[in-house]
């Protein structure tokens, strides 16, 4: 029987009564789900910036995408790229980020990983990152925080790409800055610890010490709550001691370096660049590496005790030059859209090269003469800043020990004490006891009857003939830039040189305007096609060496 | 509506003799298995994959349950004749189409209730021996299998409605059409707010608003990704349920109206 | 007392697929069915048996005309109450057993649960399907006999004053065939009214109170069993046939039948066809055996009236088209019981006792040379080729 024309009637009334329903729900829903959380914001936005991969994309990836199982697609091609990675094809792994990030943008460890990878994991065959790639990896980084920007975790990793990476410290702050101010959530340790080293290395030291006491009542706060778990508890506690450590070191150096960075050494800089073979450059260079050899450190609870900072200072293994070759003019982009396809002609090439060997005595002062392969210097010996010459360095410049105390040369007040702070007893006791004085003479200690320096040195062979993919070499002009920047040497060294480099001066090759704030020791080279494809062993550039300060 | 239940049950145990239905219960079950296989990764990443891939195959092998069962309903009591029989008793043709509905609905239900609760078990099981930092409460799963079984309900009503003037495999594919479509809403709103005329506008806004928002549903992510936090979370899970049930009831009156034309 | 079934003025076309016109599955059919009555409804597939049956369910929705059955307009739920249907091989949900069909067939009744069990096992029992082996039996294992008996027995459940048995013995075998059939005379003893749509016109015959013949949607002939199949004829036995002899009664009389050369039968009706043939044999040395009396069948009505040679095989019937029918008259009586004749000017020349396919025919070529030859009814009533197809087996 069917529906009478009435009851239709109804019925279709109803029916157009509940559509109107619908489409106010679907009014009310919409907002609700423009959160991140649901759909993310990258999410609508199918870009030019899937690359090649989107020609080859599976139909069966772009169906599963569409029809709602992205997260199942992202997983496959998750594992997917992990055994890519597992089996070292790692040009396979970016499209297959790509995509995963495209997918699932809220699933943060592909943005890890793939940044990492690119960040890192490309290198030639000698371990160089293939830097080509920073801009893709730190715009993949971009990407994530912009898909997730409620939670600390991207701005993390991209704080440290920066730290760490790209050097480029105060950007590195900013990142971790933003961290901690779009997430109430962050991890105390992983975003504020960092961001205090951040400033730190940005020379914005009075901010490093505020974050370190923020960090500082942070943890307190969490340890002192009654609610915490155990285990927050006991990183907390971990962290609250740590950061109390840092506070203080960094205070102790702020108040150290205003004085102890001064007179700047004069680092004595110079260079030398040859041809090899074709693609084949050695780089090879001396300067005056200076650095804390003793230091005496603050006590953390008594935060207004200093000790007495730098106790000895002298030439050190520990900072690293940083040598460039690149397109002329090269600049690294702005992170922009991600996309993994980078300018094949381009070539990029850096590498840092740790310079070792830096030595020196004042006449009067001990040293050590012994031919270098058998035993290093005892840590005493290196605390008394006792260096040991080789022949091969050039002549003695000193006596032996038992001659000299036999009365051949005399001992400077210095020279006294450091043989006291490697023997361990008083100079007075030493004098008496004469088998020690054998045993020490038969180790090699000599008295100085002259001054004596020897710049450190560094030299490396770079073969780029290896990477064709890599150093492409099409452009005609290029620049090969020799740096050392003082933000990123070890603490040790700052403890002499300053954060900014203020410590220390080179008469030619100081360089304030790269890097403002910075004193950047620097030299940029220009070379040309020919300089680097020619066959023959060449000389391409040589700044003659600093005549030597010894007399 | 008592026939309508008597109906509704006797589909339910037809359905869950079906091979077709069953296989796809297995396999959904086992790919939920070997998904747990997956070991390498870090606790944080196995398990973000594990809930993903489980909820995307409870949802992708309840949607093939969904289409393969609603698209048959009412062709196969035709085809079989077991409707002569049916509507010649005291049965109205509006009960029997509700009660091949709520069928399909309580097949469904058992369906998605199987996978689930299989896998929130293992999955508790697993993220008890991974240990991450943040676990979350398993049966928050349920959220998701939740916003599953709605968006299945709203696609078997779609699908009964289209069964009753088209053939299976026309439905078939219509059906997988419309449940695409409806899950690019998120694109589809965005063409109708920045479409390059007033017609393209036009024709995506009534897209967005007609076609069955099976995007709705989405609520995997926040769950995949428990890091990422939902606002609102009750207000949106309920009106997606009030959706799923005004939008169904909308297709169901209008399946029923067609039905009442139609010759069998 | 209200007539079982009314039908008045019944069409219903279906539209063709690219073409304008449509396709009258009935046309313009009136007819009524007493209370108590089984009413045989005879035609072939085709004809529009099985859309009249849907039309008076509520199935399918006519085109034009009226329908009402026990009163009420066709497809009144107050009416399925008091009927059942039986379609053509039914199909039951296969997972189940017998009883549990019957059982779900009950509760759309609104039986409770357990009333609906107890009166499937009781119908389930009655059917003959209650025995132990059949009791447990799916129906994916049963026969096409045991799914008929399902189909009765889901047809009793509430008891109905009506019954519509669509083809109820069709594709059965012999002995499931008289199982059915038995089954229809209790029924029929039952005093039930019964709508029996058929083509196996033995069971009709033996079943129904009236009969009605339908062919392209049009009702050819309605009338008591009795009534239809009234009239005398002869069928001739004829030994010593020479081939000289063969030959003339083969254009005489096409449906004579020699066998190895020797004997024929031959039928006629008309005093002078059966004169003419004698005269014939006598003419030609050939002998007359013996002239029997013989009284017609269903299916010589039905050739008659839809005027094509009927084969039956497994379930196949095939017909040839021909452009001439008689003519229906029908009367209405006021018990309910309408007598009809068919009008007499087409007289009706050959027939068949067999279902067998072996019945001679004459080539179309033959058959015009027959038309030049004795005024006989064969002539009249094959105009044009009158070649049929035969489906036997396919």
């Amino acid at each position: 029987m069917r529906f009478n024309p009435s009851q239709r009637g109804s019925l279709l009334a109803a029916a157009a009564f509940l559509a109107i329903c619908v489409v106010v729900l679907q009014a009310r829903i919409d907002p609700l789900r423009r959160q991140p959380a649901i759909e993310p914001p990258k999410l609508g936005k199918v870009g030019g910036s899937l690359g090649n991969a989107g020609a080859s994309l599976p139909f069966e990836y772009t169906l599963g995408a569409l029809s709602g199982f992205r997260q199942v697609i992202a997983g496959l091609l998750w594992v997917r790229s992990d055994t890519f990675f597992h089996s070292g094809n790692y040009d396979a792994i970016l499209p297959c980020i790509r995509l995963i990030t495209w997918l699932d943008p809220n699933w943060l460890d592909p943005y890890a990983t793939g940044a990492w990878h690119m960040m890192y994991n490309f290198t030639d065959t000698d371990q160089r990152s293939d830097r080509r790639y920073l801009p893709a990896g730190l715009a993949l980084l971009k990407e994530g925080i912009d898909n997730n920007s409620g939670q600390y975790d991207m701005y993390k990793e991209m704080g440290w790409n920066n730290y760490d990476k790209i050097k480029n410290f105060s950007e590195a702050a900013k990142y971790y800055k933003l961290g901690m101010e779009n997430d109430k959530d962050f991890d105390i340790t992983q975003i504020e610890h960092a961001l205090a080293h951040s400033y730190e290395k940005s020379g914005q030291t009075e901010l490093a010490i505020a974050t370190w006491e923020d960090a500082v009542k942070r943890h307190k706060a969490i340890v002192d709550d009654p609610k915490a778990t155990p285990d927050a508890k006991a990183r907390n506690q971990q962290g609250y001691e740590n950061s109390r450590r840092n506070l203080f070191i960094t205070r102790v150096r702020q108040y150290h370096r205003k004085t102890q960075t001064q007179p700047p050494v004069d680092v004595q800089f110079s260079a030398q660049v040859v041809r090899v073979r074709p693609k084949v450059l050695e780089i090879s260079g001396q300067w005056n590496l200076i650095g804390s050899k003793a230091y005496d450190p603050t006590d953390a609870n008594k935060p207004n005790e200093f000790g007495k900072g730098m106790l000895s200072v002298g030439p050190v293994d520990g900072a690293r030059v940083d040598v460039r070759l690149q397109d002329a003019g090269y600049q690294m982009p702005a992170p922009t859209e991600f996309n993994f396809d980078v300018d094949s002609d381009l070539t990029i090439m850096q590498d840092a090269l740790s310079t070792r060997g830096g030595k020196t005595v004042k006449a009067g002062g001990i040293y050590v003469w012994r031919k270098q392969e058998g035993g290093s210097l005892t840590p005493d010996q290196n605390k008394a800043q006792i260096y040991a010459f080789d022949p091969k360095d050039g002549a003695n410049p000193g006596i032996p020990l038992a001659k000299a105390l036999a009365g051949g040369a005399a001992l400077s007040p210095a020279g006294q004490q450091q043989l006291a702070t490697a023997a361990k007893v008083s100079f007075a006791e030493l004098r008496g006891d004469s088998a020690k004085i054998a045993d020490l003479t038969k180790q090699g200690y000599s008295v100085a009857t002259s001054d004596r320096s020897i710049l450190g040195k560094f030299k490396r062979e770079i073969d780029m003939s290896k990477d064709p993919k890599m150093y492409g070499f099409k452009s005609d002009k290029y620049e090969l830039i020799l740096s050392i920047n003082p933000a990123s040497a070890p603490d040790f060294v700052q403890d002499r040189i300053g954060l900014m480099g203020e410590g220390w001066t080179d008469k030619r090759f100081l360089d304030t305007k790269t890097l403002p704030g910075v004193r950047l020791i620097r030299q940029k080279i220009d070379l040309s096609r020919t300089d680097l494809l020619g066959t023959e062993r060449k000389v391409l550039y040589g700044s003659p060496a600093v005549v030597s300060t010894a007399k | 509506m008592n026939v309508a239940l008597v109906i509704a049950r006797n589909t339910i145990s037809e359905a869950l003799r079906r091979k077709v239905l069953n296989a796809f219960l297995m396999v959904g079950v086992a790919v939920i298995v070997l998904t747990f296989a997956f070991g390498q990764f870090q606790a944080r990443q196995d398990l973000t994959i594990v809930k993903g891939m489980g909820l995307g195959i409870i949802s992708l092998a309840g949607i093939l349950i969904t289409i393969i069962l609603s698209i048959n309903l009412i062709p196969n009591e035709i085809e079989r004749r077991t409707i002569y029989t049916i509507l010649s008793k005291p049965v109205r043709r509006y009960e029997f189409l509700i009660g091949k509905y709520l069928g399909a609905l309580g097949t469904l239900l058992l369906n998605i209730l199987a996978m689930s609760v299989f896998f929130v078990i293992a999955f508790a099981i697993k993220q008890a021996l991974a240990g991450p930092e943040n676990p979350i409460n398993p049966l928050s799963l349920f959220k998701a299998t939740l916003m599953i079984y709605m968006q299945l309900l709203l696609l078997s009503s779609l699908a009964i409605f289209l069964s009753v003037f088209t053939t299976p495999l026309v439905n078939f594919f219509l059906s997988f059409s419309l449940f695409i479509v409806g899950n690019l809403s998120s694109f589809t709103q965005d063409l109708a707010k920045n479409g390059a005329n007033p017609i393209v506008k036009g024709f995506f806004l009534a897209v967005h608003y007609i076609v069955p928002n099976f995007g709705n549903f989405q609520y995997v992510n926040p769950l995949v990704n428990p890091e990422v936090q939902v606002k609102s979370e009750f207000l949106f899970l309920s009106q997606n349920v009030i959706y799923a049930l005004v939008y169904a009831a909308v297709l169901m009156i209008l399946a029923i109206l067609a039905f009442d034309r139609r010759e069998v | 007392m209200p007539a079982a079934i009314e039908i008045r003025n019944l069409t219903k076309q279906y539209p063709v697929p690219l073409k304008r016109e449509a396709v009258n599955a009935v046309d313009n059919l009136s007819l009524t069915v007493g209370e108590g009555e089984i009413f045989g409804f005879l035609g072939a597939n085709g004809a529009g048996k099985t859309t009249t049956i849907k039309i008076l369910l509520g199935l399918i929705y006519p085109t034009q005309g009226e329908a009402s059955v026990l009163g009420k307009p066709a497809g009144d739920i107050e009416v399925k109450h008091r009927v059942a249907y039986l379609p053509e091989s039914p199909y039951f949900y296969e997972h189940m057993t017998a009883s549990e069909v019957v059982t779900f067939y009950a509760q759309l009744f609104g039986m409770k649960r357990e009333e609906a069990k107890r009166k499937a096992d009781e119908l389930v029992d009655f059917v003959g399907l209650g025995g132990k082996s059949d009791r447990n039996k799916r129906i994916s294992e049963f026969s096409k006999g045991m799914r008929q008996r399902v189909g009765i027995a889901q047809s009793l459940i509430n008891d109905p004053q009506l019954l519509f048995y669509d083809e109820p013995t069709s594709g059965l075998d012999a002995i499931a065939r008289r199982d059915i059939r038995d089954l229809m005379l209790e029924l029929k003893r039952q005093g039930k009214a019964m709508f029996l749509s058929s083509h196996q016109l033995e069971d009709v015959e033996a079943v129904c109170h009236r009969v009605s013949i339908i062919h392209k949607g049009k009702l050819r002939a309605i009338g008591s069993v009795d009534e239809l199949l009234q009239g005398e004829r002869v069928e001739i036995r004829i030994g010593n046939v020479s081939p000289d002899l063969a030959a003339k009664l083969k254009t005489t009389a096409p449906s004579a039948i020699v066998v190895e050369g020797r004997t024929t039968f031959t039928e006629a009706n008309e005093p002078d066809a059966v004169f003419a043939i004698m005269e014939m044999v006598r003419g030609s040395g050939g002998r007359i055996d013996a002239i029997v009396p013989k009284r017609r069948t269903l299916e010589d009505l039905f050739v008659e009236i839809v005027g094509e040679r009927i084969v039956i095989g497994d379930g196949g019937t095939a017909f040839t088209a021909s452009e001439s029918f008689p003519t229906v008259a029908s009367t209405s009586r006021g018990d309910g019981l309408s007598s009809s004749a068919v009008s007499s000017d087409v007289p009706h020349s050959e027939a068949f006792n067999t279902t067998e396919a072996t019945i001679v025919e004459a080539e179309p070529g033959e058959d015009a040379a027959a038309a030049n030859g004795a005024a006989t009814a064969t002539k009249t009533r094959r105009p044009g080729a009158n070649k049929y197809k035969e489906l036997n087996g396919k």
